[in-house]
């Protein structure tokens, strides 16, 4: 789970990790009384606040935000109101967000500061090697830093002298060795306190008056352990959720939204993910995925069924179950009792195989709903994709 | 012959209370597991299933050392019971508990390091060798035996296999989920050595995913055996958009080593046969197995 660069902020500040003085913006007005109250002789810089690195050299895909990136200064307060309006509502595009671009819905305004140095300090999870790195580097341009990476114990602490040898191993001048060293034993209390994937400032910078200060950071949290600390989980974005992904969220089921027009619900990641091979082979497009998980009630079937049909770009849907855990007839009952969505229009083609599966091919039959039973995978994506392409 | 557990092998099982655990305990005696006990704090001396409960592992292990510990239990007390069977040095603890902080599991792979037991997960189905002994949360009719072994990251796509297998009379030795999760106890190299001792299997199908090194590990350690079984390889994901996450943490993309191409790519080189679409694992193992005879 990402959060948001000001959200970082505010947990850099609670261990002490010194930040520039900066708050949040939702619109233009509300950014320029945010600038009248940081007090800066530099002026302000705005920050477009999306789920990506690099915000400094993204695009915006409309016009209207101008040429400029997700990351503007500003000498005035009525140019920090104007870049702000430039830049909400419109999305920006990096080389992490995809050609879609996410949307701007909030801006950071921070005090502008010179820089006369830059460093990076990361702390990870590197999940093939299965181990914990802290690495530091001086970013300063025109400065070739070498990379320092060493390996850390999740059972120990960062001493304050093991810490202080990397500080100095980046060339760290000597007043600034101590507070670099507190920074990263901060950044690895943050990391073992949330059981993060990842604690990143970048960049670290001194500043033209010699202070040290963490100018962008990031937090990766693992999705498993953010529901432990509430103060993280509350930072989840909802603004963001479509309508289905809050029905997939209340109800249990996992939703991912694609692009095509063939609507599928199936049960477990991986036959997800075979269902979308086995599509794609046959030249189909899928709409999106939901997954039922191991073992869902009638009432969880009929919502995923539900949910699927409202989509707006949905021609047909795809029941691809596998009842190893889960039970066919509970499957079968489940869709039935979404009749009342069901129509002529929009073919549904079910194959559930597995236990109990005669029993809930015959209450699909039974029903006397227009469903298009299958004995197979193979077949049953293969009908789907025809009944869709005979319909258009 | 088998893999990891048959009839005989000895099962103790951590929270047999649970939800889970009763109710998967009740389907592996049923399947003729030899489970000779369950923990349950403050319940020791009862039976449950007719299975005789301890207090702690300690009071179990006194009794009759286990070969197995399956655990069933939520994910902040599973780390605790993982490091409770390692302490008492059970050879295979299989933790079938979905949803640990990866902090907790990088914590017990440090410990595994030291020493001799092994763990399955987490997030682990489990393992089933058919007709024997089932270990886990595996629905056990769908294994009909016979000289396949299966080593999967996903269940799902298993029990699809399975049922393409029967479909052409074909049987299963041992089965094991190994847990859809990034960072695993044990991986593909662990069972295609353990597969390759074993008497009764034939061939192996291997049932990958999208993201991790684990496949390229395998591939790696394959391409080097001198004498070897006849490997067939499914990498599910290959149509999954970058960074799309599919409901399992393990299962995302981050590098161009991720992706299911290039894993296919390098099976293939290691000599793996690759199957390109799910409906045709069946088919793809048949083959295999009427070419070596």
């Amino acid at each position: 789970m990402d959060i948001h660069e000001y959200q970082a902020k505010k947990i850099f500040r609670h261990v002490g990790i010194p930040i520039l003085k900066g708050a949040v913006a939702y619109t233009g007005a509300e950014a320029a009384r945010v600038a009248e109250k940081i007090d800066s002789a530099k002026g302000w810089v705005v920050k477009a606040q999306i789920y990506s690195p690099m915000r400094g050299q993204g695009v915006f895909r409309e016009k209207e935000a101008g040429k400029k990136s997700g990351i503007r200064f500003a000498k005035t307060r009525s140019s920090v109101r104007k870049e702000t309006e430039a830049m909400l509502g419109n999305r920006l595009v990096t080389p992490f967000t995809g050609p879609q671009g996410q949307e701007v819905k909030k801006v950071y305004i921070e005090e502008k500061i010179d820089i006369s140095a830059t460093y990076a300090l990361e702390i990870y999870i590197d999940f093939s090697q299965e181990k914990v790195f802290v690495t530091a580097q001086n970013t300063t341009p025109g400065i070739k830093g070498r990379i320092i990476k060493q390996e850390l114990d999740l059972q120990k602490n960062l001493t304050p002298s093991r810490a202080a040898g990397i500080a100095a191993k980046i060339g760290m001048k000597r007043g600034h060795i101590k507070r670099t060293a507190k920074i990263l034993q901060a950044m690895y209390e943050i990391f073992k306190t949330y059981a993060a994937f990842r604690v990143e400032i970048s960049p670290l910078v001194i500043t033209s008056t010699n202070s040290l200060v963490a100018l962008d950071g990031k937090i990766v949290f693992d999705p498993d352990a953010v529901s432990n600390y509430k103060e993280i989980a509350d930072m989840r974005d909802r603004e963001d959720e479509s309508l289905n992904e809050i029905k997939a969220r209340l109800n249990n089921f996992r939703y991912v939204k694609l692009n095509g027009n063939i609507g599928c619900i199936t049960n477990g990641s991986g036959l997800s993910m075979a269902t979308l091979d086995l599509l794609h082979m046959y030249g189909g497009t899928p709409s999106c995925i939901l997954d039922l998980g191991g073992d869902p009630t009638k009432e969880i079937v009929a919502n995923a069924l539900k949910t699927i049909l409202s989509e707006p770009d949905i021609e047909g849907v795809l029941i691809n179950i596998f009842g190893g855990s889960a039970r066919c007839d509970i499957i079968a009952e489940g869709l039935v009792s979404a009749a009342k969505e069901i129509s002529d229009s929009i073919p549904i083609v079910v194959r559930i195989e597995g236990t109990n599966d005669q029993i809930g091919c015959r209450l699909l039959f039974e029903s006397g709903l227009p469903f298009i039973v299958k004995q197979s995978m193979d077949d049953a994506v293969r009908t789907i994709i025809q009944s869709v392409q005979e319909i258009m | 012959m088998s893999i990891i557990a048959n009839q005989k092998t000895k099962v103790i099982c951590q929270g047999i209370l649970t939800a889970q655990g009763l109710h998967h305990t009740e389907q592996a005696l049923a399947y003729g597991t030899n489970i000779i006990g369950g923990i349950a704090a403050g319940r020791g001396g009862e039976e449950v299933l007719k299975v005789p409960l301890y207090n702690t592992l300690d009071e179990a292990i006194a009794r009759q050392k286990p070969d197995v510990s399956v655990i069933y239990a939520s994910p902040s007390q599973a780390p605790l019971e993982i490091k409770a069977a390692i302490e008492a040095e059970i050879p295979w603890i299989i933790c079938t508990t979905e949803r640990i902080p990866v902090h907790e599991i990088l914590k017990i792979k440090s410990m595994l390091k030291k020493s001799k037991s092994r763990l399955i997960g987490p997030a682990a189905p489990g393992i089933i060798t058919a007709g024997e002994c089932k270990l886990g949360t595996m629905p056990a009719h769908l294994f009909e035996p016979g000289s396949i072994g299966i080593m999967s990251r996903s269940s799902s796509v298993m029990y699809e296999a399975l049922q393409q297998l029967k479909k052409k009379g074909l049987g299963v030795s041992t089965c094991v989920a190994l847990g859809a999760y990034p960072i695993l106890g044990t991986s593909f190299v662990e069972m295609m050595e353990l597969f390759g001792r074993d008497k009764k299997t034939k061939a192996v199908l291997l049932i990958g995913e999208i993201g991790g090194m684990f496949e390229q590990n395998l591939a790696a350690y394959y391409a080097k055996l001198k004498r070897r079984k006849p490997l067939i390889s499914y990498v599910a994901g290959s149509f999954v958009p970058e960074k799309t996450y599919m409901g399992n943490i393990g299962a995302i993309v981050l590098s161009e080593q991720e992706k299911t191409s290039y894993k296919n790519q390098v099976l293939q080189e290691a000599g793996s046969v690759i199957i390109d679409s799910p409906n045709r694992i069946g088919d793809a193992v048949f083959k295999t197995l009427s070419k070596i005879g």
